[in-house]
């Protein structure tokens, strides 16, 4: 489940000697790196949805240059196939990819700046709170 | 065909009900104020449950969202592909689902007729013109995916409320553990005091 809950900042109870304050500034980066990391799920899942469409669209995209080029293709639309010629099926088929394929690519372009994001912070907060702070991924 | 309404999805972000963590500026003045770190935390709890209870509905929310837009996407692409056929001058060829594993064929005069009914749920089922079925379920779309980032961008919010908590939740405690060994340093001290004065 996407919105499965993740705890990003658990807060290791040991009192280590040297005590770190927390800073407004710090919080916000916690919280950042709470959301960025929730975030982050989401996407993967959704990528990983999108990807898996993708093949299926170019399987039958695939399948298609086989059939008989006057024999109708019988395309599903939600619960019903219309029946229709080969080269309009070619034409929703390419179409849908490209849709497909944007949306990977901006998954993925997404993914790559909050994994960017997730990271500077990791470095910041592990560098003030050290073994105090426990960031999961 | 199914054409499920959005409108009460489309309420607004209910970020404004939502209650909101205090981020504590300074422990040692939030301890005064609080009392005994035992109530302090007690009210934390408390908090944090009503923040897990409001995650669990707008997870639902979100759940039912999500599910929602593929039925329409659907729904609105069978209605423009049944328009594009019908500027084709040519009757739809289709074949349905009569019952399970059995498809009937069927052709729909869409060039002759532009009349679709949409299922609406609550077992109403309304005769619109194609295009504007077409045009409510656009908006409809639209909508579903403007609730949907609603509902995100909350979580998003909410997500800071139960951190915060989280964190104020550990400074409680960790406050708790060190006053409590600052006291014991010091009975061991006066201790070791009186001992030292008897002898």
């Amino acid at each position: 489940m996407s919105g499965a809950v993740s705890r990003p900042a658990k807060w290791a109870c040991r009192n280590e000697d040297k005590d770190v304050e927390v800073r407004r500034e710090d919080q916000d980066c916690i919280n950042q790196f709470g959301r960025l990391n929730g975030r982050m799920h989401d996407i993967e899942d959704e990528l990983k949805a999108a990807q898996s469409k993708y093949e299926l669209l170019d399987d039958a995209s695939n399948e298609i240059i086989l059939a008989d080029d006057d024999v109708p293709v019988r395309y599903l639309f939600g619960e019903c196939f219309f029946e229709l010629s080969k080269d309009s099926t070619d034409e929703m088929l390419e179409k849908q990819k490209s849709e497909v394929q944007e949306q990977i690519d901006s998954h993925k372009a997404e993914l790559l700046t909050i994994r960017e994001t997730l990271a500077d912070l990791k470095g910041k907060l592990y560098g003030r709170f050290g073994k105090n702070i426990n960031l999961e991924e | 065909m199914a054409a499920p309404f959005t409108a009460e999805d489309a309420e607004a972000s209910t970020k404004e009900a939502m209650p909101t963590a205090v981020f504590i500026e300074d422990i040692e003045a939030y301890m005064k104020k609080e009392g005994d770190p035992g109530t302090a935390l007690d009210k934390l709890q408390k908090l944090y449950q009503v923040f897990k209870f409001i995650e669990q509905r707008l997870t639902q929310k979100k759940n039912k969202l999500k599910m929602k837009k593929p039925e329409i996407e659907k729904t609105y692409a069978a209605l423009c592909a049944m328009e594009e056929q019908a500027k084709k001058g040519e009757p739809l060829v289709m074949h349905y689902e009569l019952a399970q594993s059995v498809s009937a064929k069927a052709i729909v005069n869409v060039h002759e007729s532009d009349k679709v009914c949409l299922w609406l749920g609550a077992n109403v089922m309304l005769e619109y013109p194609r295009a504007e079925a077409i045009a409510l379920l656009a908006q409809q779309l639209a909508d579903c995916k403007k609730a949907l980032a609603t509902t995100i961008d909350d979580m998003g919010f909410l997500r800071d409320q139960i951190t915060t908590t989280e964190v104020n939740m550990a400074r409680v405690f960790n406050w708790d553990v060190k006053d409590r060994r600052i006291k014991k340093e010091k009975e061991e001290k006066i201790a070791r005091g009186e001992a030292v004065d008897v002898e």
